[in-house]
């Protein structure tokens, strides 16, 4: 396996001064050898003086080490050398054991008594260093020695070592996760949440996110005191911390619309930061908080687009190649929702002569979208440029976007037609794949600007002659047999073709010959009846391919059949032209692109589809909005405030006090506060009454997306049914039917909200198992007039709770 | 967040490799292979190779191009992992993952380690990281825990590295440069923290100690030229890049031009950008009254900002090219350059490369230089199909003229004709700048007295893309 390596090995590093003159056989020789030769130099390790030539010592092994070759013989010997006060030796050492460990589990355990009594030295680095060794060496046997000094870590003075513990507890979780939620971790991180260290605090958002990734909330759970907590420092936080921060935000909905602007106007300065992570980030977390904002309009996702556009493009022209890719694919996903907002800066997207081929297709794709009334005839002549550029898969694209133009219409009056002449002339250049590429984009135009077949006429029998590749044959056929009338040659080009039957090989082409001779049929029948009858034999007995075979089977039966002839006529001759302004069918992706929306600044992005086609189930995070609810009224303990230009430090900002209850552990008066100002305005009508058959259609006829589930925590497990709907019945909450299943409750409630006459009905269920915390389930849909649903079910929920929590 | 580390050298060995989880247990059986697998892959990538219909369009591209194209710097790999890599001094670091993690986070992250090993090593190159790869680990160790990144800025990192780095002799890249912000004088190549020499023998303190800061405003110009001299798309790329080697990280302030506006909209008669950005450290607060900033600069090598100009200015050179055929089978192709910088500057490493037709046998190049011009050559590199013409010094005000008589293996054609071009050139302007921003003044923030550090500026402008059509 290392032997490529062992051939061209580099002078060991830092042994220059020892290994001197050594020719490179050195390596190929025996391996027997060199490992007892450095077994030696490691027994004279102890006596050995000179710090420095300790460290070569070590430093050789390791060197070893990364080339591949196996030097886990000297395990017992490396672990002598742990005993250091000299750090570089004591991190060389830690290395070699994590790297070992997992193979040599036995030996590993040896040294926990060294690693244990680190995590308590005097020097936090050490200590911190000890902590990462003894949780990375990823044995599960290891979990009860990593456990206390675990725990001692996260209460540890000095943030390095609070650090690395945060991230032990994730190795923790991996190693033995029954053993962690018993641990209590989770609860600790959420207190840790509060660290004066920005580094410990994203390494909490971290943990979190990881372990809780199958919980139904697809991460850490987040509510308006973590994220006005957070958000409020995310000016202390580097580059990659403020990502952690920023992915959160995606995830959170905002108690109002003034706190979703608050919000963005505290994030607007990383707009300006020179980090495309952040800044995209960003970007993701605005899109986000749009969808609450001004109902979503498509007005406030212009303005935001309009508003990162000058950011995005700054890093663009300013980051490497790389950086280039990754945010080209982001921009291409933004131009699809919010056409022309990028319009003006096409330039910026023109093809350098110096990028990497991937970013100039990437650049030739996007233009097309840039393309207005005023900017098309630019983009148009410079596409056309780059159609004679020696990379051919470029001139193919570029010939691509040009058709893409004419087809969304975007271009202006008169921009179809000029582009129709150019890839006309294209067409007819002679240059085979130009030619070919050509001749596709022309019968996708044709379907839009029916006019333009007068400019397409005239070449066609010449290009069929000329054009060589088959999807350009293909595509040539189809447009003679589109342009028919106006080729008075069109016939006898394609008797050619279907004298020839035998020599085509590819099967579009002969499904184009099909489909163009029958539509040329119909146009002009004397002249085609006979070549039809002679292409339909021939191709009913081709078994190379299903559907031609099947299509020409049909073609024939229906002509034979002897039935009205125009029933095939109206077949073939169905009006192909789609509306301007309209997209082809068979390109409607937007269902594709609001999946991809909602994984923005993700992988799905730069591959183009949804993370379930590519990343393992085990992986999969799904996004959940919260919190559901807002228990704090607005303005009762904070607010995001947005900073000056320049960092504040945390303690001028005056909201934020340590003891914020974040997640409302402590008994939380916030959480008692929500009920009052929700019911005060609901009257549920004394009268309501509904048929179970009523009831059964109206519940039918609102979606299960309309739906809002919400759960009402009840004080303990009803002993029967009867206990629920009495208390529900004074507040108006009739019973439609209810019963009890061995495991648990179900009821079907109803009530009538007074004031607008709204039919608002209830289905719960209770469960049995857990009779400690005894929760019920309500899925609630309204049915009737009302305005605000949603608001409405909401309200019902807090009655719901007042009388049964 | 990634799954493992990797550095490859320019052949495909592994420099340095971390594995943070495992993934797929099938993988970490042959994790080395992967590597291998992946490195094939960016090496002789196929922009073809998408769809095997295409195959047939790929093999003639193959003998067309015979580059296939470049790898995209993320993708898929057979074994279910994303691959990302980043290319650096043709060293390539690379990461993998199985989760759907930010690509630009990713891509991010892999540049600042890169940036951080050169701050560290002094310069990066194969030589330079395997000499110093305990230090690399020791960085490596604290930059990513468990996949994540952790401390990612080179003065923050110092406390937690022991290791000396060892100074490797400055040689030259072993391949070609993809980010040309990092060509600098030797002087900033040194580590930023003390270092010992290859024969052990610890390098000069007053050398490390010295209390100096470079500061460089690069341009990169992107400028396209029609046929006749018109320009049809010119943008400037700028950034204002430090090195800072002071002591005790002084507070540092930067002024900018008075008259310097941001926005599109904003067209004065002063220096006018579409956009800019700023590093992290950088404090605004008087930037907006007075274009002033102020920062502690960071430890290494550091952008301060980056802008962006579109639209006119003066361009440094024209390109004025013509064709002729002067018999069926030859043509001439003449071009004509002219500087129009002051002739106080002057353009050095000029390369100007005019793609010929393929089905050129031969071309014989003639010169007309204009005085003071450096050593000057143009020849027809067969291979590359292309001819080649150099210069060393192209003084302002200069106008230099190449005329290549070219033959042909059959008659000249339109379609042959447009095998022609685009005619690219490649310069550097030192101490000039096109857009004429400017640092008005650098200064320590407080008053320290004795505290004179030397202060490197540097005003670079370089071509990036710089076309001419024909």
């Amino acid at each position: 396996m290392s032997t490529p390596y062992a051939g061209q090995a580099p002078p060991p590093p830092g042994g220059a001064t020892a290994t001197a003159g050594v020719p490179d056989s050195y390596f190929t020789e025996s391996r027997k050898g060199e490992i007892n030769e450095l077994r030696t130099l490691l027994r004279a390790f102890a006596t050995e003086r000179d710090p420095q030539r300790k460290r070569d010592i070590i430093k050789k092994v390791i060197a070893y080490m990364t080339l591949g070759i196996d030097v886990s013989r000297l395990f017992s010997e490396m672990m002598m050398a742990i005993e250091t006060r000299d750090l570089v030796i004591k991190k060389m050492v830690y290395l070699y054991l994590t790297n070992y460990a997992r193979t040599h589990p036995d030996l590993a355990q040896m040294c926990t008594n060294t690693l244990q009594k680190d995590c308590g030295n005097e020097d936090p680095m050490v200590r911190g260093l000890a902590l990462r060794a003894l949780c990375g060496l990823n044995l599960p046997q290891m979990v009860e020695y990593i456990s206390e000094p675990l725990r001692r870590a996260l209460t540890d003075g000095h943030a390095y070592v609070r650090k690395t513990g945060v991230m032990g507890i994730l190795k923790l979780y991996h190693l033995d996760p029954d053993g962690f939620h018993e641990a209590n971790f989770v609860d600790i991180l959420y207190d840790m949440l509060r660290d004066p260290d920005a580094s410990v605090i994203t390494n909490c958002i971290i943990v979190l996110n990881e372990v809780m990734q199958k919980s139904p909330n697809g991460g850490m759970a987040i509510n308006r005191a973590i994220m006005l907590h957070l958000l409020n420092r995310i000016h202390e936080f580097n580059e990659f911390a403020k990502v952690q921060v920023l992915e959160l935000v995606p995830r959170y909905i905002p108690a109002n619309e003034d706190e979703g602007f608050q919000i963005m106007n505290l994030l607007d300065p990383v707009l300006r930061t020179s980090s495309s992570g952040a800044v995209v980030a960003t970007v993701r977390a605005f899109l986000s908080l749009s969808d609450t904002l001004d109902d979503g309009s498509e007005a406030m996702k212009r303005q935001i687009v309009a508003r990162v556009k000058a950011p995005l493009v700054t890093q663009i022209s300013s980051g490497s190649s790389e950086i280039m890719y990754t945010l080209l694919k982001h921009v291409d996903t933004l131009t699809t929702i919010c056409p022309g907002v990028f319009d003006d800066e096409y330039r910026q997207f023109y093809v350098r002569y110096n990028e990497p081929t991937h970013v100039k297709y990437l650049k030739v794709a996007i233009l097309p979208r840039m393309a207005n009334p005023d900017t098309a005839p630019d983009i148009v002549s410079e596409l056309a440029e780059m159609v004679h550029d020696r990379n051919t898969k470029l001139s193919r694209a570029a010939v691509v976007s040009m058709g893409r133009i004419a087809c969304s219409g975007n271009g202006g009056a008169g921009a179809a037609e000029s582009i129709a002449r150019r890839l006309v002339e294209l067409m007819d250049s002679g240059t085979d794949h130009i030619a070919s590429e050509a001749a596709t984009a022309l019968t996708l135009m044709v379907r839009k600007e029916p006019s333009i077949k007068t400019l397409v006429a005239p070449p066609l029998v010449r290009s069929l002659k000329y054009i060589a590749e088959s999807s350009g044959k293909a595509s040539t056929i189809i447009l003679l047999g589109e342009c028919g009338e106006l080729v008075t040659e069109a016939p006898y080009a394609l008797e050619k073709l279907i004298d020839t039957y035998d020599d085509i090989h590819d099967v579009n082409i002969k499904i184009a010959l099909l489909t163009s001779t029958v539509r040329l049929f119909f146009m002009r029948p004397p002249e085609v009846q006979r070549m039809l009858g002679r292409l339909l034999a021939v191709a009913t007995d081709d078994v190379s391919s299903q559907d031609l075979h099947d299509r020409a089977l049909m073609y024939y039966r229906m002509l034979q059949s002897g039935a009205d002839p125009h029933t095939l006529e109206r077949v073939v001759r169905t009006s192909t032209v789609v509306a301007q302004g309209v997209s082809f069918a068979e390109e409607d992706d937007s269902e594709l692109r609001k999946e991809l929306m909602e994984e923005f600044n993700t992988l799905s992005i730069i591959y183009g589809k949804p993370s379930v086609n590519f990343i393992a189930p085990e992986f999969q995070v799904k996004y959940k909005k919260m919190p559901d609810e807002h228990p704090l009224a607005p303005g009762e303990t904070g607010s995001f405030v947005a900073p000056p230009v320049a960092p504040v430090p945390a303690a001028s900002i005056p909201v934020v006090s340590n003891d914020v209850d974040l997640l409302g552990f402590g008994d939380a008066e916030p959480m008692a506060a929500p009920a009052p100002m929700a019911s005060n305005n609901l009257t549920l009508s004394a009268s309501a009454s509904m048929t179970g058959g009523e009831y059964q259609s109206q519940w039918g006829s609102v979606s299960d997306a309309d739906a809002t589930v919400s759960d009402v925590p009840l004080r303990a497990l009803p002993s029967s049914t009867d206990e629920i709907e009495n208390v529900l019945a004074a507040v108006n909450i009739m019973t439609m039917a209810s019963g009890e299943l061995p495991n648990e409750f179900k009821f079907f409630l109803y009530a009538k909200d007074s004031s607008s006459g709204a039919t608002i009905m209830i289905q719960t269920n209770v469960d049995k198992s857990s009779p400690s915390d005894a929760c019920m389930i309500a899925t609630i849909k309204i049915g009737g007039p009302c305005l605000d649903p949603t608001g409405l079910a909401e309200q019902v929920i807090q009655i719901m709770r007042m009388q049964l929590s | 967040m990634i799954s493992n580390f990797f550095v490859l050298s320019p052949r495909g060995d592994t420099i340095l490799a971390k594995q943070y989880r495992v993934d797929n247990l099938k993988q970490s059986a042959h994790e080395r292979s992967h590597v291998e697998a992946l490195f094939r892959k960016i090496k002789f990538w196929d922009d073809f190779a998408t769809s095997e219909a295409e195959e047939a369009q790929a093999e003639k591209a193959r003998q067309d191009n015979g580059k296939m194209g470049d790898a995209p710097p993320v993708f898929l790999m057979p074994d279910g992992l994303t691959y990302f890599h980043v290319k650096r001094n043709g060293l390539i670091f690379g990461a993998s993952t199985a989760r759907n993690v930010s690509p630009n986070t990713v891509v991010e992250l892999l540049s600042t380690i890169a940036r951080i090993f050169k701050d560290y090593c002094g310069l990066l190159s194969e030589e330079a990281l395997r000499k110093n790869f305990i230090l690399c680990y020791e960085l490596l160790d604290e930059m990513i825990d468990f996949g994540y990144p952790q401390v990612t800025r080179t003065e923050n990192l110092k406390s937690f590295v022991y290791n000396e780095p060892i100074v490797v002799d400055h040689v030259a890249n072993t391949g070609t440069m993809i980010n040309p912000k990092t060509a600098s004088a030797n002087a900033v190549h040194k580590p930023v923290i003390s270092s010992v020499h290859e024969n052990g023998r610890k390098s000069g303190l007053n050398n490390n100690q010295k209390n100096e800061i470079f500061v460089d405003i690069l341009e990169r110009l992107n400028v396209l030229f029609s046929n006749n001299g018109y320009v049809l798309n010119s943008t400037i790329d700028g950034c204002i890049q430090m090195k800072s080697y002071l002591a005790g990280n002084p507070e540092l302030r930067v002024a900018l031009n008075e008259d310097l506006s941001i926005g599109k909209d904003s067209r004065y008669n002063g220096v006018a950008v579409d956009d800019m950005n700023f590093n992290d450290c950088v404090n605004l607060s008087e930037f907006d009254s007075s274009r002033t900033i102020s920062f502690i600069p960071p430890d290494g090598e550091f952008i301060v900002l980056n802008y962006r100009i579109t639209g006119e200015f003066n361009t440094p050179f024209r390109i004025f090219p013509s064709i002729e055929e002067t018999e069926p089978n030859k043509i001439e192709i003449v071009v004509l350059i002219r500087a129009e910088m002051p002739n106080n500057h002057f353009g050095a490493n000029v390369s100007v490369e005019i793609p010929v037709p393929h089905c050129t046998t031969s071309a014989s190049c003639s010169l007309v230089s204009a005085p003071g011009t450096g050593h000057a050559h143009a020849e027809l590199v067969a291979t590359e199909g292309k001819i080649v013409w150099t210069m060393k010094k192209f003084p302002g005000g200069g106008e230099q003229t190449m005329r290549a008589k070219v033959s042909l293996s059959k008659p000249c054609t339109t379609a042959i004709r447009r095998e022609i071009g685009p005619i690219n050139m490649c310069f550097e302007i030192p101490m000039y700048n096109v857009s004429n921003l400017q640092v008005r003044y650098l200064r320590v923030a407080e008053n320290m007295v004795g505290y004179t550090p030397y202060r490197w500026v540097r005003y670079v402008t370089q071509s990036s893309s710089y076309v001419c059509r024909v």
